[in-house]
C-alpha cells in the first residue's frame, strides 16, 4: 500500500516538475517562441487525437469527419471572445472554451442520432458527410466570415498577461492543462464500468447489449463526449493562431488526426500521445527536406500500417497510465481517508418463484417478409428446471432465443419473464431482467480479459455515474471493488481463476464457452438460455459440460433452456424436452418420450410426406 | 423546359463518369472490404502517362491511352500485392490509412516529378456539339454515357456468367470457403485490382476530355464523389455504382442549378445521409443481418 | 521491448529538433513563407521563383552594401499555423530578419499577425486580401488590392457600355469571394445589373450546370475571378454548351494559358494584370532576361514579377539602413520607396498598400498577351 502511495504521489510530481521546468523557460525567454508554439500545437493535437480516439478508438466506430466538431468549437469560442472584448480575457476565454465545447458536444448528439444507427463504412461516409455540411454552411454565413473566416481573435499569446513572455508560458500553461485533464479523464472513465461498457460495444455489438449494456446510449454518449473534446480542442485553436478558415476544418484534417489516433493504436491513449507529439513535431524536424517531406510522411505510414497495423502501442496503454489511475485512486482515498467497505451487487430475490413456471411463451410467432420462421410456439420453463430444445438445423431454435430475448421482435404472441411481459422490450434492458444467454458463435469481448468480460455484465447492477468514475469517488471505489470480488468468486465456479486477467482470445475454445456461460450468470439471471453449448467439444468435455450445467443450476438457482444437437447431453440432463420443426413445436416431454416420438424421428431422419411428394414431381 | 433537360444532361454526363469510377471503387470494395483511396489516384496516374504518352514519347493519342490502362493495371496489381494483401488479416481501419497513404504518396510524387502546375490535357474532341434546339449535346457527353453503360454491362455479365467472374462473386461472400473451394484467391483479388484499374484508367479519359487540366491532385475530387456514389447505390454491387454516380451527378447538377451552386455539396451530403437513413445499406444494398 | 524502443526513439526524434542550427555566417538572411506543396503550390513555387531571380540578381552585385543575400524557403503547406511556425523558426532560430511572403491570403494574415507582434519587416507579393496591411504599420505588399482591382474591373465594363452581366465565382476562396463582393458594389454605383450569380467550390471542375444558368440570363459579359485553371475549364465548358460572351477576370486568370487546350478561346477574356510582358520598362527587360536564363521559359503568374518587386523594395529599404537587422528603420526605409519596378513605380499608402496602376490584357488565339491600357488608381 505505501509503495503504492509512494508511486503515485511520485508521478504527480513528476508531471506538475515538467510542467514547472518548461513554463519557466518559456516565462524566461529562454525557450525560443518557436518551440513554445510547437508544444502549444502538440498539446491541442493530442486533445483532438484523444478524442477521437473516444469514438474510433473506444467505440471503434470510424468517424470520418471530426475536424467538423473542431470547427463548431472553433469558431464558436471565437466568436464569443470577439463579442466579449471589454471582459478580461481569462474570464471570456474561459467562457469561449466552454461554450464552444458544449455547442460541439450538442453537434455530436445531433450528428450521433442517425449516424450511430448505421454501421461501419456507412456510419464513416455519414460522418464524412456531416464534417462536409459543417464547412459549407460555415463557408456561407455572416457570422462566421463566410470564406474569408474570422480574423483577429485575441490570441492567448498576448493576452493572457501584460507581459509577452509571461503570456506566452500562460497559454502553455492553459493548453498543458486542459491536455491533462481530458487525458485523465479519458483515461479514468476508460477503467471505469462506462469505459468497459464502450470497450464492450466494440468487441461485440450484440454480446453487450445481451449482457445488459444499454448500447445506443453509450454509442451516443462516447460520441458527443470525443465531440465535446474535439470542441475544446478547436477553441484552444482558435485563439492559439487567432484566424479561422472553413477551409482548415476539411475532410483533409480529419484525416490527419485519424491518422495520429491510428498510428498511435486505436483505443490506446498513450498511444494518441505518442504519435501526436512525433506527427507534430516531425515535419517541422524535417522542413530541410520540404519537397520530400510530405513522400516521407506517406511512405512512412504505409510502412508503420504493413509491419505494425495495430499502431505503436496498439490497443495497450503504457504504465504511465496505470500510474495515472493510480494518482486518481491515491488522491479519492487521501480524501475520504478510510477504505470503503466493497459494495457487492444487487442480487434480486427469486425464492418466490419456487414451483412456478418463470418463463412463459404463448403463441409466438415471427415472420420475415412472406417467410414465416416460426408460429404458434408454446413452452414454458419451471424454477429451476433444465429444458431442453431441439430440432433439426433451420428449425428455428435461434429464432426462439433471440425473441426471447429482445433482438428479434416477435409478430404474434406473448413472453412472460418472471411474471411479466417482456415483447416489445429493448434487449439490454430485458439482460437486465433476469434472462441471460450464450451464442451460437462464441461472442466474447476478445481483446479484454477475462475477468474484464465478467465485469461487463455487472454492469447495470452498478449505479454509480461517469463523473464519479472520473473523479474515483467513494462509490465508485466500493462498487468496483464489489463486482471484483463477485467476478472472481464466478471465475473460481468455472476454475478460471489463474486465466483471470488473460486476454480472452487466448483462451482454448472449451474455456471460452465456458467464460461465456460465466459472464451470462453475472446478470442474476433468473432463465439461463445456452445456444449450443457443446458445439466443438469432444466427448469429455461434453460430460464436463453437463456436470458444469447442473451445478450452474443447483448453485445459482438458475432455470436453464438449451439449444443442442449433441443427444447424449441432452438426453442426459435435460428433464424435458421441446422439438421443433419448421418453426413449430412438433413434439413435448421427458427424454424418454421423445426419444420414442415417431414424428421426431421423421424429422430428424429428413423424410417428411413433404418430401416425398416433391421427389415423386420430378 | 429547355433548362432543365440541359441541366439533366449536365447531370447525366458528371453522372456517367462518376458511375464509371464508381464501378472501380465497388468491385473492390466487394471483395476485400477495402475503401481504396488511391482510386482516384490512378486517374491522375493515367492522365500523366497519356502526358507523358503524347509529349514525351511521341506516341499516338490512342497508343497512349492503351499504355496508360496497361500501366495502370499493372500498377492497380502491383499495389494491392505490396500495400494491401499484407494487411489482409489486419484490422480493416490498417488497410484504410494505408490506402489513404498510398494516395498521399501518389500525390506528392507526382508533384516532384511533374511539378504542381497543371497542364493541359492533349487528347480533345473537336467534334462540335449537336444543337438541339438550344439543348446542346456534346459529342462527349454522349461518348461518355455509352461507354460508361456499355463497360456497366459488360461487366456485370462477366461477373454472372463467366468462371471468374463467379469466383470473384464467390470470394466477397465467403473468402475462407472459396479458398477451401478451391478457388486461387490472390489471383482473383489481384484480377479484381486490375478490373477495377483499367475501369479508372479508361474514365481518366473521359474524365480529363471532359475536364482538361491534369495536375497530381486531379483524383482526390473524383475519387471521393465515386465513392460516395458507390455507397449511395449500395457498395459492392455493381449496378449500384451505376444507380449511385447517375443519381449523384444529376442531383448535384439539379442542386447547383435550382436550389444553390453555393450550397450544393452541402445538398448533395444531405441527401446521401438521407438516403442512407432510409436504406442503410444503399439504395440497392440488401440489408445484411447478423447471424445472431 | 519494440514498444519501449519505440518510444525512445520517439523521444530522440522529438528533441533532435532542439538541436541548435549552424552558427550565422557573414550575410544577410531573409526568409521566405510560402505555399510550397499542396493546394496552390504552383503559386508558392512562382513567388519563390521570382525572389530566386532577383537575389541571384543583387548577390552578382555584391550584396546588400557588400554583405550578400540568403534567403531560408519555408513552406507553409497553405496552413496558417504552419506558416506561423515557420515563421518563428526563421527569425528565431535562423536568423532571419526580414519575411518576404506568404502567398495565400489565410496564411499573410497569421504571419502578418506575427510579424506585426514583433515589428518585423514583411512584405507579401500576392496577398491582395485589404485586411492583411490594417493596423499592421511593418507589413506591406507589391500587389494590388483585390477590392481595388474588382472596382476598377466594374468601372471598365461600364466604360464599355455593357449593362448585363452574370458573375461565377468561387464561394470558398476569400480571394474570389472579395473580389466579387467589391465588383458587386461597385456594379450597383455604374449601374451595371448583375443578372445570375453562380458560384463554385473549391476543387470543382464542372460548372456546366452554373453556366447553364448564366447562359439563360442572356448576360454581355460574365465576371469570372477565377484562379487560371479553373478559368480554362469554364471557358471550355461554356464554348461547349453555346455561351458565348466576353469574360472579364482578376489577377489570378494570368496563369490560364497553360492551361487551356483551345487557345482561341482566350480572346474573349479580358483580366487585370500585375504588368504585361511586352511591358518595355528596363526593370521588366532585365526580370524577364534574368527569368527566361535561369528557368528557360516565360513566367507565367503574374506574382512572379511581384515577387522579384517585393525582394527588390526590401533589399533596396535594407540597403539603405546602417543595421539591416533593426525593424524600425528597415520598416521606415520600405515606407519610404519610391522605386521603379518590374510591375510599375512603387510607393506605398497610409495602408502599407502599393500605389500602382493595373494593366488590363487580353490574349490573341495563339494564346500570347496582349496589353490593352493601364488604369491608374484615383490619386
Amino acid at each position: 500500500m505505501r509503495n503504492r502511495r509512494n508511486a503515485s504521489l511520485l508521478n504527480f510530481f513528476s508531471l506538475f516538475i515538467i510542467f514547472i521546468i518548461l513554463f519557466s523557460f518559456i516565462r524566461s525567454g529562454q525557450m525560443n517562441n518557436y518551440y513554445s508554439n510547437i508544444l502549444v500545437t502538440v498539446g491541442i493535437s493530442i486533445i483532438m487525437a484523444v478524442s477521437l480516439n473516444i469514438t474510433s478508438g473506444l467505440l471503434g466506430q470510424l468517424a470520418l469527419g471530426h475536424a467538423g466538431f473542431m470547427s463548431v468549437g472553433a469558431y464558436t469560442a471565437g466568436i464569443i471572445t470577439k463579442s466579449l472584448p471589454d471582459m478580461p480575457f481569462a474570464f471570456s476565454l474561459a467562457i469561449a472554451l466552454l461554450a464552444g465545447g458544449i455547442l460541439a458536444a450538442l453537434f455530436g448528439f445531433l450528428i450521433g442520432m442517425p449516424a450511430l444507427r448505421l454501421k461501419g463504412d456507412y456510419l464513416a461516409i455519414v460522418t464524412l458527410g456531416f464534417g462536409e455540411i459543417i464547412r459549407v454552411v460555415v463557408e456561407n454565413l455572416n457570422i462566421t466570415g463566410g470564406a474569408a473566416g474570422l480574423s483577429r481573435i485575441t490570441r492567448m499569446s498576448r493576452a493572457l498577461a501584460v507581459d509577452k513572455k509571461m503570456s506566452a508560458a500562460i497559454q502553455f500553461g492553459v493548453v498543458f492543462w486542459l491536455m491533462v485533464i481530458v487525458v485523465t479523464i479519458t483515461f479514468t472513465l476508460g477503467r471505469s464500468r462506462h469505459g468497459r461498457a464502450i470497450l464492450s460495444i466494440r468487441e461485440n455489438e450484440i454480446a453487450s447489449e445481451a449482457a445488459g449494456i444499454p448500447t445506443t446510449y453509450y454509442k451516443l454518449f462516447a460520441f458527443t463526449l470525443g465531440a465535446f473534446f474535439a470542441g475544446i480542442a478547436g477553441g484552444l485553436y482558435a485563439h492559439q493562431i487567432g484566424l479561422l478558415t472553413p477551409r482548415h476544418f476539411d475532410f483533409n484534417r480529419s484525416i490527419e488526426y485519424l491518422v495520429m489516433v491510428v498510428l498511435g493504436g486505436m483505443g490506446s491513449i498513450t498511444g494518441s500521445i505518442v504519435s501526436s507529439a512525433i506527427l507534430v513535431s516531425l515535419p517541422e524536424f524535417l522542413r530541410g527536406f520540404a519537397d520530400w517531406r510530405m513522400v516521407i510522411y506517406s511512405l512512412t505510414l504505409i510502412l508503420m500500417m504493413i509491419f505494425r497495423p495495430s499502431g505503436l502501442l496498439g490497443t495497450k496503454e503504457f504504465s504511465l497510465s496505470k500510474t495515472v489511475h493510480k494518482i486518481q485512486k491515491f488522491l479519492a482515498k487521501k480524501f475520504v481517508r478510510k477504505e470503503r467497505k466493497p459494495k457487492l451487487p444487487f442480487v434480486p430475490n427469486y425464492d418466490v418463484w419456487e414451483g412456478k413456471p418463470v418463463l412463459t411463451v404463448e403463441n409466438l410467432g415471427i415472420r420475415f417478409g412472406g417467410l414465416v420462421a416460426a408460429e404458434n410456439i408454446n413452452l414454458h420453463v419451471m424454477n429451476d428446471e433444465i429444458v431442453g430444445l431441439i430440432g433439426p438445423n433451420g428449425a428455428g431454435k435461434t429464432t426462439v432465443f433471440n425473441m426471447l430475448q429482445g433482438v428479434y421482435v416477435p409478430t404474434c404472441g406473448s413472453i412472460t419473464l418472471l411474471g411479466k411481459d417482456i415483447v416489445g422490450k429493448s434487449t439490454y434492458e430485458i439482460a437486465s431482467s433476469g434472462i441471460a444467454r450464450t451464442f451460437q458463435n462464441i461472442r466474447l469481448f476478445k481483446s479484454m480479459t477475462v475477468l474484464e468480460n465478467v465485469k461487463v455484465a455487472f454492469h447495470t447492477r452498478m449505479t454509480y455515474s461517469p463523473l464519479s468514475g472520473i473523479t474515483r469517488a467513494s462509490r465508485y471505489d466500493s462498487e468496483e471493488r464489489g463486482i471484483d470480488i463477485r467476478a472472481r468468486e464466478l471465475l473460481h465456479v468455472f476454475d478460471m481463476d489463474d486465466v483471470a486477467d488473460e486476454n480472452a482470445a487466448s483462451l482454448p475454445y472449451g474455456m471460452q464457452r465456458k467464460l461465456e456461460i460465466c459472464r451470462a450468470l453475472a446478470t442474476n439471471p433468473k432463465v439461463l438460455l445456452l445456444d449450443e453449448p457443446a458445439a466443438g467439444m469432444n466427448p469429455t468435455e461434453t460430460a464436463e459440460l453437463m456436470d458444469t450445467i447442473r451445478r450452474i443450476r443447483t448453485r445459482f438457482s438458475v432455470a436453464i433452456l438449451l439449444i443442442e444437437h449433441d443427444m447424449s447431453l441432452v438426453m442426459g440432463i435435460c428433464e424435458r424436452i421441446y422439438v421443433l420443426n419448421y418453426g413449430h413445436v412438433i413434439a413435448e416431454g421427458t427424454p424418454e418420450e421423445i426419444a420414442s416420438n415417431e414424428e421426431v424421428i421423421t424429422a430428424y431422419l429428413g423424410m417428411s410426406n413433404k418430401d416425398n411428394k416433391e421427389d415423386k414431381a420430378c | 423546359m429547355t433548362l432543365f433537360l440541359s441541366q439533366l444532361l449536365n447531370g447525366i454526363h458528371v453522372g456517367s463518369i462518376y458511375a464509371l469510377i464508381a464501378l472501380g471503387y465497388t468491385m473492390v470494395y466487394g471483395i476485400v472490404q477495402l475503401i481504396n483511396f488511391a482510386h482516384g489516384d490512378i486517374l491522375m496516374l493515367s492522365a500523366y502517362l497519356v502526358v507523358v504518352g503524347i509529349t514525351k514519347l511521341g506516341l499516338s493519342p490512342a497508343l497512349s491511352v492503351l499504355l496508360s490502362i496497361v500501366v495502370a493495371v499493372v500498377f492497380g496489381v502491383i499495389l494491392e500485392r505490396v500495400a494491401y494483401r499484407p494487411l489482409r488479416s489486419s484490422p480493416r481501419i490498417s488497410s484504410l490509412i494505408t490506402a489513404i497513404g498510398v494516395s498521399m504518396l501518389m500525390q506528392n510524387v507526382a508533384q516532384l516529378i511533374f511539378s504542381p502546375n497543371p497542364i493541359p490535357y492533349p487528347i480533345t474532341l473537336s467534334v462540335p456539339a449537336l444543337n438541339l434546339g438550344g439543348l446542346y449535346l456534346s459529342f462527349t457527353t454522349i461518348l461518355t454515357v455509352v461507354l460508361s453503360v456499355g463497360l456497366m454491362f459488360l461487366l456485370q455479365i462477366f461477373v454472372s456468367s463467366t468462371k471468374a467472374g463467379k469466383a470473384m462473386r464467390a470470394v466477397s461472400e465467403d473468402t475462407g470457403t472459396a479458398l477451401l473451394m478451391g478457388i486461387h484467391v490472390n489471383r482473383i483479388i489481384s484480377l479484381t485490382f486490375a478490373i477495377g484499374s483499367g475501369l479508372a484508367a479508361i474514365g481518366s479519359l473521359l474524365y480529363c476530355i471532359a475536364y482538361p487540366s491534369v495536375a497530381p491532385t486531379l483524383g482526390s475530387l473524383p475519387g471521393i464523389k465515386a465513392f460516395i456514389a458507390a455507397v449511395l447505390g449500395g457498395i459492392g454491387l455493381i449496378p449500384g455504382a451505376m444507380l449511385g454516380g447517375f443519381i449523384l451527378g444529376i442531383a448535384e447538377s439539379l442542386a447547383k442549378a435550382y436550389i444553390s451552386s453555393r450550397m450544393s455539396d452541402a445538398i448533395v451530403y444531405g441527401i446521401l445521409i438521407i438516403v442512407l437513413l432510409f436504406k442503410p445499406a444503399g439504395l440497392l444494398g440488401t440489408k445484411t443481418r447478423e447471424k445472431v | 521491448m519494440k514498444k519501449f524502443v519505440a518510444i525512445i526513439l520517439s523521444c530522440v526524434m522529438m528533441l533532435s529538433i532542439f538541436i541548435p542550427t549552424a552558427t550565422a555566417e557573414e550575410n544577410i538572411k531573409v526568409g521566405f513563407i510560402g505555399v510550397l506543396t499542396g493546394r496552390g503550390s504552383q503559386y508558392g513555387e512562382g513567388v519563390k521563383k521570382g525572389i530566386e531571380v532577383y537575389v541571384d540578381l543583387i548577390n552578382e552585385q555584391g550584396g546588400i552594401n557588400g554583405v550578400p543575400v540568403k534567403v531560408i524557403y519555408e513552406d507553409s503547406q497553405g496552413d496558417a499555423s504552419k506558416g506561423v511556425l515557420a515563421a518563428q523558426k526563421l527569425i528565431g532560430l535562423d536568423g532571419c530578419v526580414a519575411i518576404l511572403g506568404p502567398v495565400i491570403t489565410p496564411v499573410c494574415k497569421a504571419v502578418a499577425e506575427y510579424c506585426n507582434d514583433e515589428g518585423i519587416p514583411m512584405i507579401t507579393a500576392s496577398g491582395t486580401d485589404y485586411e492583411i496591411t490594417t493596423g499592421r504599420p511593418s507589413v506591406f505588399r507589391t500587389c494590388f488590392l483585390d477590392p481595388f482591382q474588382a472596382t476598377v474591373i466594374a468601372q471598365y465594363i461600364a466604360a464599355q457600355g455593357i449593362t448585363k452581366v452574370a458573375a461565377l465565382y468561387d464561394q470558398g476562396n476569400p480571394y474570389s469571394k472579395g473580389l466579387y463582393d467589391a465588383f458587386k458594389a461597385e456594379c450597383e454605383n455604374q449601374g451595371v445589373e448583375i443578372l445570375a450569380t453562380e458560384s463554385g467550390s473549391g476543387d470543382d471542375v464542372d460548372f456546366k450546370a452554373q453556366l447553364t444558368n448564366i447562359k439563360n440570363a442572356v448576360p454581355e459579359a460574365v465576371f469570372l475571378p477565377y484562379y487560371g485553371e479553373a478559368a480554362a475549364l469554364i471557358l471550355t465548358q461554356a464554348n461547349e454548351i453555346g455561351l458565348d460572351v466576353k469574360y472579364y477576370g482578376g489577377d489570378g486568370i494570368s496563369n490560364i494559358v497553360k492551361a487551356i487546350t483551345d487557345k482561341s478561346l482566350l480572346t474573349n477574356m479580358v483580366y487585370t494584370d500585375h504588368f504585361s510582358n511586352s511591358e518595355t520598362n528596363e526593370q521588366a527587360l532585365t526580370f524577364l532576361a534574368a527569368y527566361r536564363k535561369k528557368f528557360g521559359q516565360e513566367p507565367d503568374i503574374s506574382f512572379i514579377a511581384t515577387a522579384y518587386d517585393a525582394a527588390r523594395v526590401l533589399f533596396d529599404a535594407m540597403g539603405k539602413v546602417e543595421d539591416p537587422s533593426d525593424y524600425e528603420a528597415v520598416t521606415a526605409a520600405i515606407k519610404a520607396t519610391d522605386l521603379e519596378c518590374v510591375t510599375g513605380r512603387i510607393t506605398f499608402d497610409e495602408h502599407n498598400d502599393p500605389i500602382k496602376s493595373v494593366f488590363f490584357t487580353t490574349f490573341n488565339a495563339e494564346g500570347k498577351q496582349i496589353f490593352i491600357e493601364s488604369f491608374a488608381p484615383a490619386q
